[in-house]
């Protein structure tokens, strides 16, 4: 078996991150310094007369820096919305932009997403690797909702948003899987093949590497967990899209009709089994418990009724031991992220959200905590 | 009187919550969220920082414990016994210090020892070993989450820490696994 077993795409962007670790510190870009940039990619991509206005850092972003601005130019003199997402120099989930890129074009179309307007893959304009999008509107959570949110975690939807948003997170899932993606220009992936344990072992070599690289303490849990995953993995028949974050706080819906307008942050997405995002999006941390004590996926719908409508909505059947495997592998990925680099990167200085990420290991515990739970099948 | 690291730690929090955050451009998120989080952050402090050492010095000792409980059971390959004998090696090189910077080595060196062991068993360790190893590091797991819930239960994003004794009864041992 090799335990190195990555996509070229993604051994690239973590090789590009060891490289890069030794040039920091980093510190949050100033307004001008995102002007600056800005224009260097638009000068890049041959556009005249440009003006950037309203330049204004958006909220969250943990993983990476997002910026709002308009943008007018000659060929294009009506202003026009746009978002930057900027890679700081190391980031918690250190993905990247030109996958992200090809990933949104793919599915535009197939479920809500921003346009990709431009690309910077490797940061040669804008200094770091970014991506620019149209601005979508929407909330990530009810302006009506009282919630305890960090990153969109914790939000709770109540019985009169969930009703009108449960179907169409439910659709817009469905349809991510079944889109046929062989004919996309998804060259930054490397499919894993059907009827193999590579959609698994690709996981676990990615998330593998990030503890190699990032771990500043021993932790045998981590370790046996990894081993666990090795030896169990799965076959995947017939590997799909897999967004890889599927979950409240990265969608986006209109108030007050609750129309979804955006699936957001694809930086994870691969090819690989749908039991990932099933496992996902039915964890506890991004769950939320109703009046009556009764745990909701993503705060909308009962686990049980979630699976069951997403056989009745794909015609896929869920095996029970690939759904625990992969719930094993993502409370493992979410541990090893929030130890590994959750601690790594604000300890080289190499966020522009230092304090945020080591707040956030704080919690790291309770999600080995709940790795146990999940491999006990508590 | 010398001012005290409690003292200080309160007067940068009150300094920070009445005069420097009231006074931070309403815009300006970003710089708001920071000074929230240096606050919340000086509060956690103010709850470990006397207590660092303590912590620390338990978590190694329930490390050890977990070498302690494996290295005499451990059988199966080569790759095992090569494994089980850079762990008992590991656990001969007990610091005699307990300075901070001596636990973190011993801390660094039995951790990678341990997960040199657990990586040989799933490779040829023999399967009644393998079960041993198994349960073992799963109930390490789970307590060591459990001990470090309680340290930082501060900062209120476990969602159960209702049910979490304070960090002087954790300290003290006087709370059992059961209280998980």
């Amino acid at each position: 078996m090799d335990r190195d077993d990555l996509e070229p795409r993604v051994r690239h962007v973590f090789d590009r991150k060891l490289a890069r670790r030794v040039t920091g510190p980093y510190s949050a870009r100033t307004d001008a310094e995102v002007d600056g940039a800005l224009r260097r990619l638009f000068a890049a991509e041959h556009l005249r007369g440009v003006r950037v206005t309203d330049l204004k850092r958006m909220a969250g972003g943990a993983s990476k820096e997002q910026f709002s601005f308009t943008l007018q130019h000659e060929a294009s003199p009506e202003p026009e919305r746009l978002v930057l997402r900027m890679d700081p120099l190391e980031s918690i989930a250190e993905t990247c932009r030109l996958r992200e890129a090809q990933m949104l074009r793919a599915v535009a179309g197939v479920v809500p997403v921003p346009r990709v307007r431009f690309v910077d893959p490797e940061g040669e304009h804008l200094g770091q690797p970014g991506l620019v999008t149209s601005f979508v509107r929407g909330v990530t959570k009810p302006t009506d909702t009282d919630s305890t949110s960090v990153s969109g975690v914790g939000s709770r939807f109540g019985s009169r948003w969930a009703s009108r948003i449960a179907p169409q997170f439910m659709r817009h899932l469905v349809a991510i899987h079944d889109f046929d993606w062989r004919g996309s220009d998804l060259g930054a992936f490397t499919a894993p093949g059907p009827g193999t344990r590579e959609a698994a072992l690709r996981q676990v070599g990615w998330w593998a590497r990030v503890w190699r690289d990032d771990s500043t303490e021993r932790v045998p849990l981590i370790t046996w967990t990894e081993c666990w995953l090795r030896e169990h993995a799965p076959v995947c028949d017939s590997p799909v899209v897999v967004h890889g974050d599927y979950r409240m706080g990265n969608f986006l819906f209109e108030e007050p009709s609750g129309e979804l307008s955006a699936v957001l942050d694809w930086e994870l997405a691969h090819l690989g089994d749908f039991h990932l995002d099933l496992g996902w999006a039915t964890q506890r941390l991004f769950g939320a418990w109703d009046e009556s004590g009764q745990f909701l996926v993503c705060g909308l719908l009962p686990r049980e009724e979630f699976l069951e409508r997403y056989e009745a909505l794909s015609g896929r059947r869920i095996d029970p031991e690939k759904l625990h495997y992969y719930e094993v592998l993502n409370a493992w990925k979410c541990a090893v992220m929030q130890l590994g680099p959750g601690v790594r990167v604000p300890l080289e200085g190499n966020s522009h959200q230092d304090l945020v990420l080591t707040w956030l290991a704080s919690a790291g515990s309770v999600l080995l905590g709940n790795l146990v739970r999940i491999l006990r099948r508590k | 009187m010398l001012p005290g690291i409690e003292l200080r730690i309160q007067n940068l929090i009150k300094a920070l919550s009445q005069v420097v955050l009231p006074a931070v451009d309403p815009g300006n998120g970003l710089a708001r969220e920071q000074a929230q989080l240096v606050i919340a952050h000086l509060q956690l402090i103010a709850q470990q920082w006397d207590k660092a050492q303590t912590f620390e010095a338990q978590s190694l000792a329930a490390l050890r414990a977990l070498g302690e409980r494996l290295a005499p059971a451990a059988a199966g390959g080569a790759e095992t016994s090569r494994a089980c004998a850079g762990l008992r090696d590991a656990l001969a090189r007990r610091s005699a210090s307990n300075e901070r910077a001596e636990l973190a080595r011993e801390h660094q060196a039995l951790g990678t020892a341990l997960e040199q062991l657990i990586a040989a068993t799933f490779a040829d360790g023999s399967a009644d070993f393998r079960a041993q190893l198994d349960e073992a590091v799963l109930e390490h797991g789970e307590h060591q989450a459990w001990r470090e819930r309680v340290w930082f239960a501060g900062n209120a994003l476990d969602p159960d820490r209702a049910e979490l004794p304070s960090i002087d009864e954790m300290l003290r041992g006087s709370t059992s696994d059961r209280a998980r």
